[in-house]
């Protein structure tokens, strides 16, 4: 209590060091804790996505014939999908899927056509995410194996087509193919670029191979593996490595080759930019991450310090009316720093705010798709939602952010102050101003 | 008084090394974030070779054998789909709201595929390579490339229908070639003599994006429509149209309601997209990282105003009595002004050395992007940003040195 008021006190004797120092506190904040939210934005967890943190991604697949030939793409066959992601211990699930969106034309007779966003999944995937069905449900094993005509369709999309989100077991063209409505679904925020879609339809596992040995690999599925618990990523690339490998041996005879890129991907590796051809690196964006933190730490940390030391020189008589009473250094130090804290979290607490009303205004802008192929017409849809960035990891690092930037701007101007002599202090001729 | 205030400085050396250190990480940092927005806009500002206003893209589709629409005419040929091609393409040239129409495979900007090619002049051990683009003649009106020597659309059309290539030079060629002597010249394609090609034009590059600063030229090659009916082309994936101003809701109702603009046997059209959208998908990555760098550019400048503002602020009301003494011996409130000035200017030239000093260190490792154009960004950035920060730190003291400036000696020196 003896703390707020004092930080009271100083509000009202210093008032622009207090509001500069919160000011600039809060912009501090408020950047740092941006770079932070963007950056978190691909492992938050929400529905339909709430597994993230369980999830990996099996894609891409790279070969190589002879020394210069190499040829790539981010899906693969069906059989081998299977054979490199199939049955890995520590997996509970595993969904098969593509990966990219067709665009495709949807309409009812007599109706408009409508551009829609298609994705072909299997009936796992409706297991690995939590989908918020409206109307109806998932299609089943036996439907999804069979290649059967059904889909489930996005509430926006039922609206568009049938003016109703009550149409189970209606008929749509797709694709100029009739398709029978069986689930109709709450539309995804396309920030869940693996969940989203507007239509979902089952995959066609007999796609023809093309004519030489490459396609044999090469595909459109893509892989889907939901971890049991306590299972560490590395354990399944490891698996995934040895499958890979044991493939290579026969090929490298033939002068052949499957690269491997470090599959499959947890979601924090996914969102690293990379290709079928190259391995996203877990370090590439760390260092430059960090770099903007040191400079968001130090830059405002400078300032601060600055006026923190011109508001102690004003209160070095007091500090030396407190040691001549008995007070310890450390206790001096204790109570200054916890006076900055609180001006410091003041700060922090504008700040945070600022980034939040920011980020959910104006995230348009500067929150990224971890796909560059998305469809064109609901981009404006892709805003994360209050709980996508007001999570208690952004509150925690934000919290902890502000105790290091309080220590390093105070630290040493309060030690400077907390050494004073009390008698040179109280007659003035204390060194601390000079 | 240059020397006098160096040696106040000099005197005030600890809180100076402070505010030195900060001005001079963010100056290598608002340098950096210029580097990049300097790059992006520099690739931004170039020409593009094409205009995509009123540009709409149609995805030729099949009629799978599920569909109820599917038409039995025997087996599926690539003849076929060229009559069914050639068909759709001819009604939508008939709408009052086209201005032109052709054909595409990798014809289009905004999409990121490359088909990459080289061409070779008989006897160069250089390839000219670059984007091989196929369109259908009525492509020049469609994105209205323009010629860098000289040649007219109809002569441009009318050389694609007598099967030349329009070529598109890159900053890579022109540096070890004169794109200008692949002109008339016997150009063949890759190491197959058999297959040759002539050209007459050059044209600016049609990129893949506006950010996008070279990745190699582009080789506009023609598809003959009077051969795709006789299945040659397999590939021709896109229809392009050029849509008369203003007249593009009327064509989208058009093209909704008429479904022999639509379908046609088997081939039909996906709704028709905006080129202009399809850009605005394409770049998103782009414009937000453009966007970043400038904000954080803007957010260390308010930083660095915060700072020198509060600093200053304290600097002047611990310098009451010496201003004040400055001004009984005769300094106006100008000299106070400039003086206080003079000192952030200082400071920011002092903190320029150092990051000079760090840049050389910087462009003499491997750290540095192997790019022709790198030390000349790097030197004009550098320019750019010392004089931002000069305009910062000159408002930033401004605000204290207005309230120097009203020091009234009598009152500030009554103590003494």
């Amino acid at each position: 209590m003896n703390y707020i008021k004092q930080v009271m006190g100083e509000i009202r004797q210093q008032p622009l060091s207090i509001w500069l120092s919160v000011g600039g506190t809060a912009l501090s904040i408020f950047l740092v804790m941006a770079v932070f939210i963007v950056n978190d934005l691909p492992s938050v967890e929400a529905r339909p996505e709430s597994c993230r943190r369980s999830l990996m991604v099996g894609e891409g697949v790279e070969l190589k014939d002879g020394e210069y030939s190499s040829s790539s793409t981010m899906g693969l066959s069906k059989r081998w999908a299977e054979k490199f992601y199939g049955d890995l211990n520590g997996v509970e699930k595993v969904g098969y899927f593509h990966l990219f969106l067709s665009d495709e034309d949807a309409s009812i007779p007599g109706g408009l056509n409508h551009t829609v966003s298609v994705r072909n999944v299997d009936n796992v995937f409706w297991d690995i995410f939590d989908f918020d069905f409206i109307a109806g449900k998932p299609y089943s094993k036996a439907e999804s194996d069979a290649n059967i005509k059904v889909a489930v369709i996005s509430d926006r999309v039922a609206r568009s087509l049938f003016q109703s989100t009550e149409v189970v077991g209606k008929e749509f063209m797709l694709k100029q193919i009739p398709y029978r409505v069986v689930g109709v679904v709450k539309e995804v925020n396309p920030l869940f670029d693996l969940a989203y879609s507007e239509v979902y339809v089952p995959v066609d596992f007999s796609a023809p191979s093309g004519d030489n040995w490459m396609s044999e690999y090469m595909g459109e599925i893509n892989v889907l593996l939901l971890k049991k618990k306590g299972i560490t990523d590395e354990s399944i690339k490891e698996q995934v490595r040895k499958r890979y490998e044991a493939v290579n041996t026969r090929l490298r005879k033939e002068g052949r080759e499957i690269v491997y890129h470090e599959t499959p991907y947890s979601m924090e590796v996914r969102a690293i930019p990379h290709g079928s051809n190259t391995t996203p690196d877990p370090n590439d964006g760390k260092t430059m991450r960090w770099t903007i933190y040191a400079i968001l730490l130090l830059v405002p940390a400078i300032n601060l310090s600055g006026m923190t030391r011109s508001r102690l020189r004003r209160r070095v008589t007091e500090v030396g009316v407190r040691r001549a009473f008995g007070a310890t250094r450390l206790g001096v130090v204790g109570q200054l720093l916890g006076e900055n804290l609180i001006v410091t979290l003041l700060g922090g607490a504008l700040g945070l705010l600022f980034c939040v009303v920011f980020i959910a205004f104006f995230s348009n802008l500067f929150v990224n798709l971890t796909s560059d192929w998305f469809p064109t017409d609901n981009l404006t849809a892709a805003t994360p939602t209050f709980s996508m960035i007001f999570t208690w990891k952004a509150f925690g690092f934000a919290a902890l952010f502000c105790f290091f930037l309080n220590l390093v701007s105070a630290g040493f101007p309060v030690w400077k102050a907390a050494s004073v002599n009390p008698a040179e202090a109280i007659s003035g001729n204390e060194n601390f101003k000079k | 008084m240059k020397r006098d205030l160096i040696k106040q400085m000099k005197n005030e050396w600890r809180e100076n090394i402070w505010l030195l250190l900060e001005l001079l990480i963010v100056l290598l940092s608002v340098w950096a974030l210029i580097i990049g927005t300097y790059m992006s806009v520099s690739a931004y500002l170039k020409p593009r070779g094409f205009s995509a206003d009123n540009v709409y893209k149609m995805t030729v589709k099949h009629v799978n054998e599920e569909s109820p629409l599917y038409v039995d005419f025997g087996e599926e040929t690539a003849a076929k789909k060229g009559e069914d091609m050639l068909a759709l393409i001819t009604r939508i040239r008939k709408s009052p709201y086209v201005e032109a129409a052709a054909f595409s495979n990798n014809g289009l900007p905004y999409q990121y595929s490359y088909m990459g090619n080289g061409l070779k002049v008989n006897g160069d051990t250089i390839d000219f390579n670059g984007n091989w683009r196929e369109v259908s003649p009525d492509m020049v009106r469609v994105l209205k490339y323009e010629s860098l020597n000289g040649v007219s659309a109809d002569r441009m059309e009318a050389l694609l229908k007598k099967g030349e290539l329009l070529l598109a030079s890159s900053k890579e060629y022109d540096k070890i070639r004169d794109p200008r002597k692949l002109l008339g010249a016997a150009l063949f394609l890759g190491n197959d003599s058999a297959r040759m090609y002539t050209s007459h034009v050059l044209i600016n590059n049609v990129r893949r994006s506006d950010f996008e600063e070279s990745w190699g030229g582009s080789m506009i090659c023609p598809i003959n429509e009077e051969e795709i009916a006789s299945g040659k082309y397999t590939n021709v994936w896109e229809i392009a149209v050029r849509l008369k101003p203003g007249t593009e809701s009327k064509f989208l109702d058009e093209f909704r309601n008429d479904r022999s603009m639509q379908i046609h046997r088997n081939i039909y059209l996906g709704q028709p997209q905006s080129l202009m959208k399809i850009r605005d998908t394409a770049q998103r990555t782009d414009m937000m990282r453009l966007r970043m760098l400038t904000g954080g550019a803007v957010c260390l400048m308010i930083m660095v105003f915060i700072g020198l503002l509060g600093t200053f602020w304290y600097r002047i009301r611990h310098r009451e009595s010496e201003i004040a003494i400055r001004k009984v011996n005769g300094a106006t409130s100008g000299d106070i002004f400039r003086r206080l000035v003079s000192e952030g200017m200082l400071l920011v030239i002092f903190a320029m050395v150092l990051a000079v000093i760090l840049a050389v260190v910087y462009l003499r490792t491997d750290l540095v992007p192997q790019t022709d154009t790198f030390v000349e960004t790097t030197i004009i950035s550098g320019f750019i940003a010392l004089a931002i920060m000069l305009v910062v730190v000159v408002a930033g003291i401004s605000i204290p040195a207005r309230l120097a400036m009203r020091i009234e000696p009598a009152v500030a020196l009554k103590d003494e």
